[in-house]
């Protein structure tokens, strides 16, 4: 008797431990994803939310529905739009995730497998898809088909083992119309298990089903009930990121779902029994330890930095924009573009632009016309009052990338400038239909319906006054030569203006800079810009004369830091390459320093 | 059990007079009367229509917790009584229809009624919509893209009976890789002769006869670009087409968005045949841009749009653009050897510092309408250009009355010549909305509407444009599938035939900085 109540006792207290080791290995996992995506990979919930929009709108959904995995797509656009929130968007992936790997556990146990070996089993693919996530073009869509991917075949085991695998046939179309391409996956998957587990009356014959049955859907779908390309039917909403890294993922993740029930086939013999603890405990310490070091190496500090500037300047966080950018100045082209566009919206252009950098010359103040680019080519023309082209870079991004948040709120504003509020009204009424951005787009309803307030609001009204006159051409394809067309059109325009000088000063014509310096006074300035004072220096180092200061003076702080840089420079000379690193120190925010070295 | 009875007695009595109440279609209460007819969107007072239109959908624009609305036949004692919460008015089809078939020729009236407060009731002067004897073709074919730039997305073009509000895709460019499609064309209004033209990785010009599709390359050798705007001889044996290599600016002033022009444009004439190019009717006089061709019904007049062009040291720039002005000329033709006459000028637009486009000539042969514009050869961008009307047996000319402030372009007539369809942008400014207005006369237009929809706010939230809309006599038959397999059929090169003059003509102005667009975004 006393036998029996210690070994029930030890029983229970195994199970407990057990339950104990499992909670807190998945309460592990989802706290390290939390972590990870709260404070590191936050970017990409950044840039993911402003990717697309889910509107609440029969349309919206219709659009969904009329194809195989739209529903899948529907549901990842749905969560994804509470990223906006980092604290909820880190809980959805980190839930998402632990889901998975808690399914897994489920699928394992079922085969007796021990706790520990099933939470090895399942850690693996939860890491795989941990690690897929990492790249910012894996949506959630793809982590949703997974799940349904593993729900799906428990439910289908489930059947099987009470011989109603055929309902698993019967319900594989409808699967297909929810999840797309995912099916597929599922179908190897069962496939794999009816082989290694089914009865031998049944064996062969669920998988020789269901092969025909995907065929005709296939069929069916393409002739009769969906108009998509042929293409699509077979791989939407599979993902299509043309990267090595991540199809080698995608690929073993995908194997891997596959070949579960191979694994699950798998004994250890009890041999191994005394080893298998150890052998287990090292393995999931591994595979812990090699996710963390491939997070940690994958983990893409300039796409983070870019999509930190990116942020601040679509929140309109000029200055915190500006001091990241001075701090962590990304090394990316759009990044660079995004600091230059920030100045020129705080009026700093001239004063700051070497305190970021600068690598790409005249390449970061305006962006190519190119697909690439639509998403951040109207923040220039937006900033120097080129609002008719603007508006069209939005639109063109909308067409072509569907509809954004920035790209509908660009349309509301320059729709606004420009007095064509019934435009404005339709954008709004989009952004209504949105969770997140709906408060801003009641706001700007307010401009709809009194016409008069568009003129009270300081960034709309500057944009207004900064818009050209006369009227001219677009130049597409040398974008830079609308800025003299616009100062002529509208003189005033000061950031205009200051592209104009920041052009020549990436191009090291000082000359031309010091020869606009004259103008100053007469479009307002009470002082010359920093880097404009620098150009001065620079001309008067060169020709012992100071240019034309239009009435306006040098500061002596500029003078003094001319002077501290000369003589550095001078004391360097031999040896320019050491020359650069000395001076960048001191002087790697000057003109100067640009003009000799860059 | 005698409380019982009363119990069940009462709850019936309540449960009826409930049940009354709902049966009941008048709104009561105290009526004001409202001198003025209800805002109402779309704007449906005093239109003409066809009997055969689907129902006027509309909503009411002014405040109540209730509105009523009762349409009445002035022929017969039909009527129909609605009640709506919200103002969002939607007519049974069924019911619309027997209604307005008993009003031909007469008049229907909209009462509107609007509850406000407890027991006040606004009663608003009643709406009247004409309903003419002539049906209208019963369905409409149309392009849907979004009225953008250089780049494109999902283009379809769609019918859509008018009868009712059914519709259908007859090509969506997702299963044709995203290529381009526009330029749909029929043969006198006839749904089962047209074609269309696809640029891109299945291009050509697909031409649909019945249930046969063929796809052609329609330039050849001796052309500097392919064919673009089509019109069918009444024959159905020749396509006239211009020929255009067209180019196009955007404006930086916000009054205006964008300019097409054509860097060169000539005509040419296909023969289905033969397939063969057989040239087009160049004067030879010097260089000159032609577009926009289009046939006299009897198919033995060739009218089109035409500028000549003065010597130009400029670039492209807007004030070159300016001076581009288009004539309405003709030409007859033979169609036994396949010639031209003489050139004459049927409009002389330059004198009046305007620009001709889109001439269309009613299928009766009485009136010729096209649009005209300040300058230019691309009138839906701008908003000026209006709707005109020559009456071509008395060389009578008007500026219709039937125009907007905004755009109002792209027309084409039914086969019955009494009802127009047109592009109009007087909705939001931006995208065209197709406006069907009544013809009977030159002193009889019937005020236009907007295609009905079964949802009246379907325009507030659409952002794409209706391109092109076309009257057909029936149903086209192909599916976007029907197309899909046609894109993979072999291209039937045209050949050259007689072609009388070199490459089509090339304007003088200076080659021209802008890109070549991708033929995408035509209106």
């Amino acid at each position: 008797m006393n036998d029996l109540i210690t070994k029930t006792n030890r029983t229970i207290r195994t199970k407990i431990t057990g339950i104990i080791n499992n909670f807190s290995l998945l309460l592990l996992f989802f706290l390290s994803v939390f972590g990870y995506f709260f404070w590191f990979g936050n970017y990409i919930l950044f840039f993911q939310e402003n990717q697309s929009l889910f509107l609440y709108s029969g349309r919206y959904f219709h659009d969904f529905l009329i194809k195989p995995g739209g529903i899948t797509v529907l549901s990842g656009k749905f969560l994804t739009q509470f990223y906006s929130n980092e604290l909820a968007g880190s809980v959805i992936l980190a839930t998402i995730f632990a889901t998975l790997f808690y399914l897994f556990t489920r699928l394992f146990k079922n085969r007796k497998f021990s706790s520990s070996l099933s939470l090895l089993l399942s850690l693996i693919p939860s890491c795989l898809l941990v690690l897929m996530q990492t790249h910012y073009y894996h949506f959630m869509e793809v982590n949703l088909g997974y799940l349904s991917v593993i729900l799906f075949l428990i439910f289908s085991i489930y059947l099987s083992k009470r011989n109603a695998g055929f309902i698993v046939l019967i319900l594989f179309p409808l699967y297909y119309y929810l999840t797309g391409a995912f099916a597929w996956i599922f179908a190897g998957a069962y496939i794999a298990y009816s082989v290694f587990f089914e009865n031998k009356k049944y064996k062969y014959l669920h998988s020789f089903l269901l092969i025909p049955i995907s065929a005709l859907i296939v069929f069916i779908s393409e002739n009769l009930l969906f108009l998509q390309p042929y293409n699509l039917l077979f791989s939407y909403p599979l993902p299509a990121i043309n990267d090595s890294t991540y199809r080698i993922l995608f690929y073993l993740l995908s194997g891997y779902f596959v070949l579960t029930p191979l694994i699950s086939k798998f004994k250890f013999t009890s041999k191994s029994q005394t080893v298998r603890p150890l052998f287990i405990t090292i393995a999931s310490v591994l595979v812990l330890l090699l996710t963390g070091y491939l997070l940690y190496t994958t983990y893409n500090i300039q796409t983070s930095r870019v999509l930190k500037t990116e942020k601040y300047v679509f929140e309109q966080k000029w200055n915190e924009a500006i001091r990241f950018n001075e701090k962590k100045s990304p090394e990316n082209l759009i990044g660079q573009y995004f600091y230059n566009v920030a100045l020129s919206e705080t009026d700093q252009l001239c004063d700051k632009l070497f305190y970021g950098r600068q690598d790409f010359k005249v390449g970061s103040l305006i962006l190519p016309w190119g697909n690439e680019h639509l998403g951040f080519g109207s923040y220039f023309y937006y900033a120097i009052g080129l609002v008719n082209e603007a508006q069209r870079w939005a639109y063109e991004d909308m067409v072509v990338n569907g509809q954004r948040p920035e790209n509908l709120k660009m349309l509301v504003k320059t729709n606004l400038i420009d007095g064509n509020c019934r435009m404005a009204k339709k954008y709004i009424g989009i952004l209504k239909k949105t969770l997140y951005h709906k408060a801003w787009a009641v706001d700007y309803e307010k401009m709809v319906e009194d016409t008069t307030l568009i003129n009270n609001n300081a960034e709309l009204k500057q944009k207004r006054l900064s818009m050209p006159k006369g009227d001219f051409f677009i130049h597409v394809n040398s974008a830079q030569d609308n800025i003299p067309h616009l100062i002529e059109s509208n003189p005033n325009n000061r950031r205009a203006f200051e592209y104009k000088i920041a052009w020549m000063m990436l191009s090291k014509d000082e000359e031309g800079v010091v020869n606009q310096i004259k103008n100053l006074k007469t479009l307002g300035y009470s002082r010359i810009p920093r880097h404009m004072e620098e150009a001065a220096m620079i001309y008067y180092n060169g020709k012992g004369v100071l240019p034309d200061l239009g009435g306006l003076i040098i500061s002596n702080e500029t003078f003094l830091r001319f002077d501290q840089y000369v003589a550095a420079f001078k004391s360097n000379r031999q040896n320019m390459a050491l020359a650069k690193e000395r001076l960048r120190a001191r002087f790697g925010n000057t003109f100067m320093f640009y003009y000799h070295f860059k | 059990m005698n409380i019982k009875i009363s119990l069940v007695t009462i709850i019936c009595f309540i449960f009826s007079l409930f049940v009354l109440e709902s049966c009941r279609n008048d709104l009561q209460g105290n009526i004001r009367i409202i001198n003025l007819q209800p805002k109402i969107e779309p704007d449906y007072a005093d239109v003409t229509i066809p009997s055969n239109i689907a129902p006027l959908n509309f909503i009411i624009k002014e405040s109540g917790n209730e509105y009523q609305v009762i349409l009445k036949s002035g022929l017969s004692d039909s009527q129909i009584s609605l009640r709506s919460k919200d103002g969002v008015i939607q007519f049974p089809e069924k019911s619309w229809k027997k209604l307005i078939g008993e009003s031909k020729g007469d008049k229907i009236t909209i009462q509107v009624l609007s509850s406000i407060g407890k027991d006040s009731i606004n009663q608003y002067e009643p709406i009247s919509i004409s309903v003419a004897n002539d049906p209208i073709d019963p369905y409409l074919a149309y392009r849907l893209i979004s009225p953008g730039y250089y780049s494109w997305s999902d283009i379809k073009i769609e019918q859509r009976s008018l009868e009712n509000f059914d519709k259908e895709s007859v090509i969506e460019n997702q299963i044709i890789e995203k290529n381009c499609v526009n330029c749909h064309s029929f043969n006198q209004n006839n749904p089962d002769q047209f074609l269309v033209h696809i640029r891109g990785s299945k291009g050509g010009t697909y031409f649909v006869d019945n249930d046969k599709i063929t796809k052609t390359d329609l330039k050849t050798d001796k052309m500097t670009s392919g064919a673009t705007y089509p019109y069918w001889h009444p024959g159905g044996r020749f396509v006239a087409f211009s020929s255009n290599q067209v180019r196009q600016s955007f404006y930086a002033h916000y009054s205006k968005s964008i300019e097409v022009y054509d860097q060169s444009s000539s005509l040419i004439v296909y023969d289905i045949q033969k397939n063969e190019i057989v040239g087009g009717p160049k004067d030879g006089s010097g260089e000159s841009l032609q577009t926009f061709p289009t046939w006299s019904p009897d198919g033995k007049t060739l009218y089109y749009c035409e500028a000549h062009l003065k010597d130009s040291a400029s670039q492209w720039e807007i004030n070159d653009i300016k001076k581009i002005h288009y004539n309405l000329v003709k030409k007859s033709f033979n169609e036994t050897d396949v010639t031209f006459g003489k050139t004459e000028t049927v409009v002389n637009a330059i004198e009046m510092q305007k620009s001709v486009s889109f001439p269309r000539i009613s299928p009766d042969g009485k009136f010729l309408i096209f649009t005209l514009a300040d300058y230019g050869t691309f009138p839906i961008w701008h908003k000026e250009a209006d709707l005109y009307m020559l009456d071509l047996e008395n060389q009578r000319l008007k500026k219709m009355e039937l125009n907007s402030n905004e755009t109002d372009s792209y027309h084409s007539w039914s086969s019955n010549s009494k009802w127009l369809v047109f592009s109009s942008k007087r909705l939001d400014g931006r995208s065209t909305r197709p406006f069907i207005a009544y013809i009977n006369s030159w002193d009889q237009i019937g005020k236009p509407f907007v295609l009905p929809q079964d949802n009246p706010a379907y325009y507030d939230n659409l952002l794409l444009s209706y391109n092109i809309p076309e009257l057909i006599k029936g149903k086209i038959k192909m599916t976007p599938r029907d197309f899909e397999a046609a894109t993979k059929y072999t291209t039937i090169q045209a050949k050259s035939g007689k072609y009388e003059n070199d490459l089509p003509g090339k304007a003088k102005l200076p080659k021209n900085n802008q890109p070549e667009i991708p033929n995408s975004i035509h209106e």
